[in-house]
């Protein structure tokens, strides 16, 4: 589409531009200088450079606040996304392959019932009943359970769709080779669907590590924390603190932050696998 | 021999997790909805939790304004994310500024969100202090009953925005080139270009950006919750701020009934529409 561009038309693009500079890059920059600022001049809430550069003694404050609960919070937060993400990508594969490769039967029920796990909302006490039930309320387990129950119709019908291009033949060629079913699995199907691994891996990780409403629910009756979590204690407890408040904020988003600087193109390529039919 | 080949317990992990901690809890909400319940033992009351749950003084507000945001934050998505994405995509040289720009929010959890707002829209915040300073009077964006709830629908929308642009632009791209050239050719201009071969064509990415956004405008309530806590009074309270404080407050059976009626409202609405929007898109 190469057509000459009319003054207008380039005036127009260079108003949006800065027009960004208002509806985003300002609230990055005052969120920056925030937690740079002592507590008396950061509740004055302004856009002006700190009279005092408090930067390093923020940091080090939040780091070290509750005799350093935000590791531990990291910790939980870096084993919840871990597992969750881990236990998600190998129990939706195999469950999208067997569904994909038999028809019928138990296999149509479980596609409905999948189908339906996009849509519906989850019945949160009845979950938390489940998990008492389980002798894993409020822990962390049971919280990856239920991070993996909830992602899982969105990633089995992601798999679903990838390994429905690929060719029977290549499952008898690999039986004539000598392949036990699980072997076909493990070492022929599972490496194929690796574009979709890798869109579930990153995508999900950033939703789980994000999340608040499941903490919210299943951990916060327990004594540990996930980051998530622990901003929003600090929010309560440090409410005109705003400068470790927003320390906190900052230290608690940059794995996400660092995460998409090397991973960008990665990330925007997954947000439309399965979005876009055709 | 399918069955031998591709055996069934290979899918087992996945479903068991899946059906122990969605489905079976999904169905239970139907039985533990009409009781009093402690998580230990429960005694049957009938209909009595959806009479208590509908007289509750919280729930009208719930109720409108769950309509309201799912709406509002859907339609803003969808037509706001629609021309975004054409303009990203329409040749300009910052394009690609744009779209990483507005997917930025994304990225951020709602607490760093909330709590980033909450001091921006400060009566003594930055936005506040623009106004003030152009002889405007301070705003209370989040303690005002008249807009709190319209502030809230802002964020979201700020937040949502970059996921539907993404997928938009994907959709677009996707849309062969050969029949711009073709109408081009037969000198049909820019909006008539629009609505005869983008919008029928986009319609499917239509679909799909409307009811992602429709969900989670219809069961999320985490933003509003950092952001007012449902305040001020029932204001910007949701159906799922609601359940999560009868939850805390340990009125299990009560807050079920406000599950399944959340589970219905979704039900009805996003089923039917997802179906309306297919057989659209097939007579088109």
């Amino acid at each position: 589409m190469v057509r000459k561009r009319s003054l207008l038309s380039k005036i127009v693009e260079v108003i949006i531009v800065l027009a960004t500079l208002v509806t985003h890059w300002i609230i990055f920059y005052f969120a920056i200088l925030t937690s740079g600022k002592e507590k008396a001049e950061a509740a004055q809430l302004t856009l002006d450079l700190p009279e005092k550069w408090n930067f390093i003694e923020n940091y080090t404050y939040v780091f070290q606040y509750q005799n350093g609960a935000i590791l531990k919070a990291f910790k939980n937060s870096l084993i919840l996304t871990v597992s969750s993400i881990l236990i998600l990508v190998l129990v939706a594969s195999a469950t999208a392959y067997v569904l994909q490769r038999r028809t019928g039967g138990i296999g149509a029920i479980s596609n409905k019932l999948i189908l339906a796990g996009l849509i519906v909302p989850a019945a949160i006490i009845p979950t938390y009943w489940m998990l008492d039930r389980l002798h894993i309320a409020n822990t962390l387990p049971g919280l990856i359970v239920v991070e993996v129950a909830t992602l899982f119709p969105f990633a089995t019908m992601l798999y679903k769709g990838y390994v429905s291009t690929i060719p029977g033949e290549i499952d008898e060629a690999a039986i004539i080779d000598g392949c036990g079913p699980f072997a076909l699995f493990a070492r022929v199907i599972f490496p194929m669907v690796k574009p979709i691994t890798a869109t579930v891996v990153i995508l999900r990780s950033i939703v789980v590590y994000n999340d608040f409403q499941n903490p919210q629910y299943y951990m916060s009756g327990s004594g540990s924390q996930t980051v998530q979590l622990f901003v929003f204690s600090l929010k309560s407890a440090w409410t005109t603190d705003y400068g470790h408040l927003f320390a906190a904020a900052i230290i608690v988003s940059l794995p996400i932050i660092i995460l998409y600087l090397f991973l960008n193109k990665k990330i925007l390529e997954g947000m439309t696998a399965g979005a876009v039919k055709g | 021999m399918n069955k031998k080949r591709y055996p069934m317990w290979l899918a087992v992990p996945g479903l068991l997790i899946y059906i122990t901690i969605f489905v079976i809890p999904t169905f239970a909400s139907f039985y533990f909805s009409m009781t009093t319940w402690n998580l230990k033992s429960s005694v049957f009351t009938g209909f009595e939790n959806f009479i208590s749950f509908f007289t509750m003084t919280s729930t009208r507000s719930a109720l409108i304004n769950t309509a309201i945001y799912a709406t509002v934050t859907c339609s803003a998505k969808v037509i706001l994310g629609l021309l975004i994405a054409q303009y990203v995509c329409s040749g300009i040289r910052t394009g690609n500024y744009l779209k990483i720009v507005v997917f930025f929010p994304t990225l951020l959890g709602n607490v760093v969100i909330g709590t980033a707002f909450q001091s921006v829209l400060d009566p003594g915040g930055i936005v506040n202090q623009a106004l003030t300073g152009a002889g405007l009077p301070v705003v209370r964006f989040l303690t005002d009953k008249t807009i709190a709830l319209a502030t809230c629908c802002a964020i979201d929308i700020w937040k949502g925005l970059g996921t539907a642009v993404i997928i938009f632009v994907a959709g677009l791209s996707a849309i062969p080139r050969d029949y711009y050239e073709a109408s081009a050719i037969d000198g049909a201009t820019g909006r008539k270009n629009f609505t005869r071969i983008t919008l029928p064509l986009i319609i499917p990415t239509i679909n799909t950006v409307l009811t992602l956004s429709l969900i989670g405008g219809l069961r999320d309530y985490d933003l509003i919750y950092t952001l007012t806590g449902g305040g001020p009074g029932y204001s910007t309270e949701v159906i799922g701020s609601v359940v999560y404080k009868l939850f805390s407050r340990g009125s299990y059976g009560l807050a079920t009934a406000g599950n399944v009626i959340l589970f219905v409202i979704v039900s009805i609405i996003v089923f039917p529409l997802n179906s309306f929007v297919s057989k659209w898109e097939e007579r088109l």
